[in-house]
């Protein structure tokens, strides 16, 4: 037996058992998460586009469903819907506009004042962020009795109003109510990422500016806001994609009761909560809700593109 | 000019300080009212409308004893009544066209474990997950974690709507619809903004330590335990503090897809918005309710503060 071949042989060996060691445990690390994201995101949004073509009806004196293609009829079906409730369109738009365009820009003021360690900035960070932590539940129940029962007994026993009525109550206010509060509780973590983010700012560029005579608003509009600009694009795509789903805290705050101020989020959750394959009452059936989200989704999917393209494009500059 | 520039400036710090100041009033109040109003029984706030004063002892009620004030019985009430809200968390569905019902069972106590199982279990494998996905991808460098990475940017910039349909479906046609096993199912996953932030930490980790260990003849397994955990601890315990909070507030997720199986913020969210349930009748019952919720997120967050608002950034965990 040649010994010099049989040693070069055994590191080659060693090593080709070490790589199949390695190969091995690499592939018992990423089985699990990949046979879960193939059935909990593939395999779901693949029968999501299923079952929006497919149709459900029960079997008389059976069990059993009785499945056929049915076309376009569910996407029929879903216009329809959307069509008598074309107000969830205004109620996604609006939410959208205040948390964030107005949210946000808040968020970035608060953010500065942070940054620059004006007084009380500490204690402000961590109360900003304290809704972010507590229970929507928490927060939703407290504001409720305060907007409607509270506010009712300080109307009536302190300004003398005659048959208040509470603030969620009242459709002259309820959905403007529940814009606020979807703005008040929002701060937490977008506060926390844009004074993080602005801590990085390099301070001679601050410094030199403000030896130019700026002043702290033109500094928050020159420089502040540009640096920071991509985490505010990040931000604003996330809040763009919730469009359809965000469900300003309808559920929390009025339960199933809250088809008045539905947006399309809110409809879907609850709809798909008390829904079944077949349509039950007033419930539209899986695959209704399936055609509707795949419409959403086309309609989306190019806008966040989008978006995100031309506030990249467009955003503004440190001059 | 200088002048100026002083006085524009004041006016925008003292504005903004004006406006974050209401701001934190409004919550601390909000959360102070909440405390407060949870020791009111129920003469005190639903009939004499004590609603803004603290809690008052009026010995001459029989209802309104002092020994019942510092029982804490609204908490007491909540706990008691809680078989109420028990008899409304089932769920019936159909399989196979066979309606199937799951009821609620096993009283409160089963509630607390249910809570642990949703938050602890639930927060556990949001963490442990995409933690052992990053460290495969960012150790064992090949296409299929540049595909992971991939697929899980992918699964957050792209805004699906309403896959919630079909994610039922797939439970119940599964048999694990309304089960822990199927909610496991859903937070085993490696996906979403942690993934990112386990992968920037893993990829900047040094690979001298476990190389060493490598050479000394440790396996891939006593490498990862003996070695990456431990220098991963505060990255993983810090992301476990943050699932656990968002699982101990989500009551969505148990609604929709375990609505038999109540957590805590299942149960005050039932409270907040079902009158038929006497303790739900209640104003201060309720809110003590949510104060169970709220009061120990809050101890752990006065303790925790710094490590929840300080180590999370757009980009990664600062170390």
């Amino acid at each position: 037996m040649d010994l010099t071949a049989e040693n070069n042989r055994q590191p080659k060996r060693r090593m080709n058992y070490r790589k199949r060691n390695r190969n091995l445990f690499f592939a018992a690390l990423v089985a699990w998460p990949i046979l879960q994201f193939c059935i909990c995101y593939v395999y779901v949004n693949f029968n999501s586009f299923v079952l929006a073509f497919k149709e459900y009806k029960t079997v008389d004196g059976a069990l059993g469903f009785e499945i056929t293609f049915a076309g376009f009829e569910n996407f029929r079906q879903a216009i329809d819907i959307i069509s008598e409730r074309t107000y969830m369109f205004g109620h996604s738009l609006k939410l959208f506009f205040w948390t964030t365009i107005v949210g946000l820009t808040l968020a970035l003021l608060f953010s500065y004042y942070i940054y620059k360690k004006y007084p009380m900035g500490g204690l402000f960070r961590v109360i900003l962020f304290m809704p972010k932590i507590l229970s929507g539940v928490v927060f939703s129940l407290l504001f409720k009795y305060l907007a409607n029962d509270v506010y009712v007994y300080v109307a009536e026993t302190f300004f003398h109003v005659e048959e208040a009525m509470g603030l969620m109550d009242n459709p002259d206010t309820k959905l403007g109510t529940v814009l606020f509060f979807s703005v008040w509780i929002g701060f937490g973590v977008n506060v926390l990422m844009f004074s993080n983010g602005m801590s990085g700012i390099d301070e001679s560029i601050v410094e030199s500016a403000q030896l130019d005579g700026v002043n702290a608003i033109q500094e928050f509009i020159h420089i502040t806001v540009p640096m920071i600009w991509p985490t505010f694009v990040s931000f604003l795509v996330i809040n763009f994609t919730g469009l359809f789903t965000d469900q300003m805290h309808l559920h929390t705050l009025y339960g199933n009761n809250g088809f008045d101020l539905a947006t399309f989020g809110y409809y879907l959750y609850v709809k798909s909560a008390a829904g079944e394959l077949v349509a039950t009452g007033k419930n539209p059936s899986f695959s209704v809700l399936s055609a509707m989200g795949l419409m959403m989704t086309a309609v989306m999917l190019p806008l966040t593109l989008g978006l995100r393209k031309a506030l990249r494009k467009f955003g503004p500059s440190v001059d | 000019m200088r002048k100026e520039r002083s006085m524009v400036n004041k006016i925008f710090i003292i504005s903004l300080c004006v406006l974050l100041s209401v701001y934190s009033i409004s919550i601390i109040y909000t959360l102070f009212w909440g405390l407060l109003s949870s020791f009111k029984n129920y003469y005190d706030f639903m009939i004499h409308h004590n609603w803004l004063g603290f809690p008052t002892i009026d010995a001459s009620e029989v209802v309104n004893s002092r020994a019942e004030f510092f029982h804490f019985e609204n908490y007491r009430v909540m706990v008691r009544d809680y078989y109420l809200v028990e008899a409304n968390c089932q769920t019936t569905f159909l399989v196979d066209g066979e309606p199937i019902t799951h009821i609620a069972v096993g009283g409160f106590p089963m509630v607390l474990v249910n809570t642990f199982l949703y938050t602890v279990v639930g927060a556990f494998l949001h963490t442990i997950v995409p933690a052992l996905t990053a460290y495969a991808v960012a150790k064992y460098s090949n296409v299929v974690g540049k595909i992971l990475t991939g697929a899980a940017l992918f699964a957050m910039t792209t805004p699906i709507v309403g896959s919630q349909a079909s994610m039922l479906t797939m439970l119940r046609n599964m048999g694990i619809y309304d089960t822990f096993l199927g909610y496991l199912l859903q937070k085993a996953s490696f996906g979403g903004m942690y993934y990112f932030v386990f992968l920037a930490f893993y990829e900047t980790l040094p690979d001298s330590f476990s190389e060493a260990a490598e050479i000394d003849g440790a396996s891939q397994f006593s490498v990862l335990i003996r070695i990456i955990i431990p220098l991963s601890i505060k990255t993983l315990s810090t992301v476990f503090l943050i699932q656990f909070i968002a699982s101990w507030n989500d009551y969505q997720t148990a609604y929709m897809y375990m609505p038999s199986h109540p957590t805590l913020a299942y149960v005050v969210w039932f409270l907040t918005n079902n009158n038929q349930v006497s303790g739900g009748g209640d104003m201060p019952v309720r809110i003590a309710a949510s104060m169970t919720l709220a009061v120990p997120i809050l101890i752990a967050f006065i303790f925790l503060k710094n490590k929840l608002m300080g180590n999370v950034t757009m980009g990664g965990l600062k170390q």
